[in-house]
């Protein structure tokens, strides 16, 4: 790429053009490896110079989430570079990383300390400034806790090339205002997070996977209430041919878990380990080619309305992952039904998110349903961070 | 609605009595609409805003702006609605912290921030400081604990910001909003969430014969992986305070520190963790270890813990209380640092310690009226910041900026880690009425030319 402004700033190397790259068919013309948050924030500084808007990937896990792009091409500001700093203070109880360091590595880190993070571990190829930039619902053990309540410090690179850093490398902070939250689940429109500092909490004297399997999701869903009374920390429900399954954590002293073990009702299932029920329940490939995958999202109580509705809406097969204790289901449903079903969900206050989609189905619909009230105030702060709109121009909520 | 002096002279300041304003006014709006048309009114007339709860704040968050117009909201108190299925309260901002705690316990659950002013402090206060509190240690400040909030912007409109179930759809303005010390907009109503009670809860008071003792074995539970509910120090000056006051709780007046550690969660995990943590205590060199034995006890114990700020105006006229937050194992070092500081400045301060976050409170017993004593007082709240900033802490760990701390931001902050607060300022509060000059400190260039941030407009020609 001779010539091209970004060479400048990241070496030749790392500056190279894509070969029949695209997001959802927007396609990528350049992709730039930068080494250091220096290196970003001058990549950042540049395409907005250079009229030349950006997406950023690392692992990569969630770059087809969002709307399509609102450009005729991208940059690509990959981050798989910056993965050389991993600073873990176990007495301190907190983890420093660079963005694309891998989710995995922390949380191998970590449990040589008996700690853990709150980064949701079921896209094993998920970086900490990708899982942060979505702050994702996660399959997690703490259903009480989002990871952004974790995520104690942020540095993050703007389009006008300043580097910022928010929050501190403490585990209370009240400095300023919170911009740590801002930051979390933005997609990336805000500003680039390059690196961050977690929380790490302990893991538990005893932890316990448990499945079971019932005749109905109405079954189902009554054994997990019973189960969150317990304190079950994770509960996981999948359709399993024409029954259904519910796997669950518990976690405590040994002589705590061995005595709500008990629980639940139903038919033993044999499970071996929670990250693998995690990961296969995030490979789950769609039924039909032109399913799109729906996340909903509301209030615990409504979860078993979500799953009735979804089941008379688009078939009881529909239905893939149900998280009670957080209030999510996941469903796989024709792409022709989705207007219907995002307008029960506004009349129901629920939330739906397009989690996956082709750019084609993408185009004239918004991913994350009808926007908010305070839509004015998310725009015009994305005015104010992102006055020529560089970062992933379009792809967050109103086509922000 | 109050505009007599006499009136007004009990609202010109907030806890933080250092620093002081005078209102031109003072409302007491009932209602969102209420208070909608006053921030209307307001900017009609040019007149700057600010909201008050309580009055109980420590940083001036609620400190008037000169001339403004003082929104009191402690007739807007009612509860909404409590979902005792989905765990959440609505609330309007009036509701005084404990209260809300109170009504939801026969439903087995609890609002889990609690102030040492949760009995006078109100959930409008709370939200705009992102109050802390003992148990933040395992719970956190509130921010986790508001799911929604209802707002009036500085322009006079509504907002709602987040969602009644605490899912993300767009950006975190809910997040961005709490904490931002009432110059973002006012809080009329929030969607709370309430965590179920604890099925067995444990107290311990372990006493030291040195404070940096009992730092230390703050730092090896920590570092031994369990999280209590709350871990809280309290040096020998506090311990005497509340023992000759009418919270006294039984604390060994000879001891020079006494640590209350509580331990929550079903009974099974709370009776392990006791065992493990009286092992650490006794092998960090506590003296006595005392478990409560009976709820009396417990809340005895923790009479004393809540009351030993007011416990501390037997100490002097005045108090400032001071709050910052430094990495936990940094606590044995910093400590000895600030009580050096103190003496070298003649001065003897009481602490009282969020052990478990790392958050000090060096509290500064005073007398306004003598000015030389109150330089020395200011001289060290700036030194006691330094020397958290330099070993990796912050400025506040739950009392908030205010205008206490602003024109130290600079310590922890530079220009472009400032300037994106700005921009969110901006973005809410484009004419500055909101509250205005506290939290963000101007930029230094602005400082430097201009001549109202010089203080010339104080100078009379």
């Amino acid at each position: 790429m001779a010539g091209d402004p970004f060479e400048a700033i990241v070496g030749a190397d790392y500056c190279q053009p894509a070969e029949r790259e695209n997001v959802d068919g927007v396609p990528i013309t350049t992709i730039v490896r930068p080494h250091t948050a220096r290196e970003v924030a001058a990549c950042l500084l540049e395409a907005r110079k250079g009229g030349r808007p950006l997406v950023v990937r690392a692992g990569g896990s969630k770059l087809g989430w969002g709307n399509r792009a609102d450009a005729e091409a991208l940059v690509c500001l990959d981050l798989g570079r910056l993965a050389q700093g991993l600073e873990l203070d176990p007495d301190e109880g907190i983890v420093t990383a660079q963005a694309g360091v891998a989710v995995d590595t922390i949380a191998s880190a970590a449990a040589e300390h008996g700690k853990r993070s709150l980064l949701c571990t079921h896209y094993p190829e998920a970086t900490v400034g990708g899982t942060i930039a979505v702050d994702p619902v996660g399959l997690g053990v703490a259903p009480d806790w989002r990871l952004r309540d974790d995520v104690l410090g942020l540095q993050v690179a703007h389009p006008n090339g300043e580097l910022e850093r928010c929050g501190g490398k403490v585990v209370k902070n009240v400095t300023g205002f919170d911009l740590v939250r801002l930051y979390c689940g933005s997609f990336g429109t805000l500003g680039v997070i390059t690196e961050a500092t977690l929380r790490l909490r302990p893991l538990p004297a005893a932890q316990r996977f448990l499945g079971r399997e019932y005749e109905t999701t109405e079954l189902a869903l009554a054994a997990a209430r019973e189960l969150q009374r317990l304190g079950a920390c994770a509960l996981l429900l999948r359709p399993a041919g024409q029954r259904v399954r519910l796997f669950w954590v518990l976690e405590g002293s040994e002589a705590d878990v061995a005595r709500r073990a008990e629980s639940g009702g139903g038919a033993p299932v044999a499970t071996s380990d929670w990250a693998d029920v995690c990961e296969e329940a995030a490979d789950l490939a769609p039924h039909a080619e032109d399913d799109v995958r729906i996340r909903v999202s509301a209030r615990t109580s409504d979860v078993p309305t979500i799953c009735q509705e979804l089941a008379d809406l688009a078939g009881a097969a529909s239905l893939r992952l149900v998280q009670p204790l957080v209030g999510v289901v996941l469903a796989d449903v024709p792409y022709t039904r989705l207007t219907q079903i995002f307008t029960r969900a506004q009349e129901q206050r629920w939330l739906v998110f397009l989690e996956r989609a082709t750019g084609e189905q993408k185009r004239n619909i918004d991913v994350f349903g009808p926007s908010p009230d305070a839509l004015p105030l998310m725009r015009a702060l994305k005015a104010r961070f992102d006055p020529e709109r560089v970062l992933a121009p379009g792809r967050f909520i109103g086509g922000i | 609605m109050l505009d007599r002096a006499g009136d007004l002279f009990a609202y010109e300041s907030d806890g933080l009595t250092l620093l002081r304003g005078q209102a031109s006014l003072v409302v007491f709006p009932t209602s969102t609409r209420a208070v909608a048309d006053v921030i209307r009114a307001c900017n009609e007339e040019g007149v700057p805003f600010v909201a008050r709860g309580a009055g109980t704040g420590l940083s001036g968050g609620a400190t008037p702006v000169e001339g403004c117009a003082l929104i009191e909201l402690s007739r807007m108190d009612r509860v909404l609605e409590i979902d005792p299925v989905n765990r959440t309260a609505s609330v309007q901002p009036g509701v005084i912290n404990s209260h809300l705690s109170e009504l939801v316990a026969p439903l087995g659950l609890l609002y889990a921030p609690d102030p040492s002013s949760q009995t006078a402090c109100t959930i409008g206060g709370n939200i705009a400081e992102n109050s802390g509190g003992p148990h933040t240690l395992k719970y956190g400040t509130t921010s986790p604990h508001v799911l929604a909030l209802e707002v009036v912007l500085p322009d006079g409109s509504l907002a709602v910001l987040g969602r009644r179930d605490g899912h993300n759809h767009g950006y975190d303005l809910r997040g961005v909003f709490v904490g931002s010390e009432g110059t973002l907009g006012i809080v009329t109503a929030a969607t709370l969430r309430l965590l179920p009670v604890p099925e067995e809860i444990c107290t311990l008071l372990a006493s030291f014969s040195e404070l940096v003792t009992a730092c230390q074995a703050v730092s090896a539970i920590i570092a031994k992986g369990i999280v209590p509910a709350a871990l809280e120090l309290m040096d020998d000056r506090t311990i005497a305070a509340v023992e000759d006051s009418v919270y006294a709780a039984g604390y060994p007046r000879d001891a020079r520190a006494v640590l209350l550690v509580e331990l929550d969660g079903p009974a099974a995990n709370v009776a392990a963790e006791r065992v493990q943590v009286e092992g650490l205590l006794e092998a960090s060199g506590a003296i006595e270890v005392r478990v409560a034995r009976d709820e009396a006890e417990r809340l005895a114990l923790w009479r004393g813990r809540k009351g030993a700020f007011g416990a501390m105006g037997r100490l002097a006229p005045d108090l400032y209380v001071h709050d910052a937050v430094v990495p936990r194992t940094r606590l044995p070092q910093v400590v000895d640092q600030i009580n050096h500081e103190a003496a070298v400045r003649g001065i003897r301060i009481a602490n009282i310690m969020h052990a478990g976050d790392g958050n000090l409170h060096p509290n500064i017993p005073f007398d306004r009226r003598d000015p030389d004593q109150m330089s020395r007082v200011r001289e060290l709240g700036a030194e006691i910041l330094r020397i958290c900033v330099d070993a990796g802490g912050v400025l506040s760990g739950e009392h908030g900026i205010g205008i206490e701390k602003r024109d130290y931001m600079h310590l922890l902050f530079s220009e472009s880690d400032l300037e994106p607060m700005r921009w969110v300022h901006d973005v809410f509060d484009p004419e500055d009425c909101c509250n205005p000059g506290k939290v963000i400190p101007v930029p230094r260039a602005c400082t430097e030319s201009n001549p109202r941030h010089r203080g010339y407009d104080k100078v009379e020609f």
